[in-house]
């Protein structure tokens, strides 16, 4: 047999100094695992993960429909949309470019669908700490509150190709 | 705890338990999106 058990009287308990670092250790870990539920439950905007099937053409159609019903403007080529506030925005990945630009207001709450029409792309809110993959097949819903108003820039952060690093977007929020 | 064997199949069992098995639950899951 290749494998050999060690010998029975192997084991030596802790004690002294390793018992202190075992000890630190294992309550650190308890600390995060508690810090896991803690935040999710009591943290601010915690995205959930929460997602639905769709096709990439369903949701391009949705997209467009949502597009024609709330388009306010236009800015270098790209429709402005601005959502109903309480409402559902959509926005669609595709390489290279994140369509529409949404303006939301500041205080009220969206569900944000976003999903993607050709391959894996990552949503990038800047300045903010906001970073979810975005895959083809899933719809992707964020829950939304602006708590502050500006322009912030939506960037890919998952390599998708030649054009990854011109994949760029907005958001803008009102006062 | 000391049996090779069995430390190889709990290495295998559980993290194919929580995270493989898990993810295709929840997948399995998925409702189709309503696009409200």
């Amino acid at each position: 047999m290749s494998i050999d058990q060690p010998t029975a009287d192997w084991f030596k308990a802790p004690h002294g100094e390793e018992r202190v670092w075992i000890g630190i250790a294992f309550l650190w870990c308890m600390v995060m695992t508690i810090a896991m539920p803690y935040w999710y439950l009591f943290g601010k905007q915690n995205s959930i993960g929460e997602s639905y099937r769709v096709t990439p053409a369903e949701f391009g159609q949705r997209v467009g429909r949502f597009v024609e019903t709330n388009r306010v403007g236009e800015d270098q080529g790209f429709p402005v949309v601005q959502p109903a506030p309480g409402g559902d925005a959509y926005l669609q990945a595709s390489m290279w470019m994140w369509y529409p630009i949404l303006k939301l207001k500041k205080g009220q709450t969206y569900r944000v669908h976003i999903s993607s029409l050709d391959l894996q792309h990552g949503f990038s809110l800047q300045p903010l700490n906001m970073n979810f993959q975005i895959l083809p097949g899933y719809d992707h819903v964020l829950t939304l509150t602006p708590t502050s108003s500006g322009t912030f820039s939506i960037v890919c952060n998952e390599f998708c190709g030649i054009g990854h690093h011109t994949m760029t977007g907005r958001i803008v929020v009102e006062d | 705890m000391d049996n090779p064997w069995l430390l190889l199949l709990l290495g295998v069992l559980v993290p194919f338990l929580s995270y493989t098995l898990w993810g295709w639950i929840e997948l399995a899951r998925l409702s189709h999106a309503s696009l409200p």
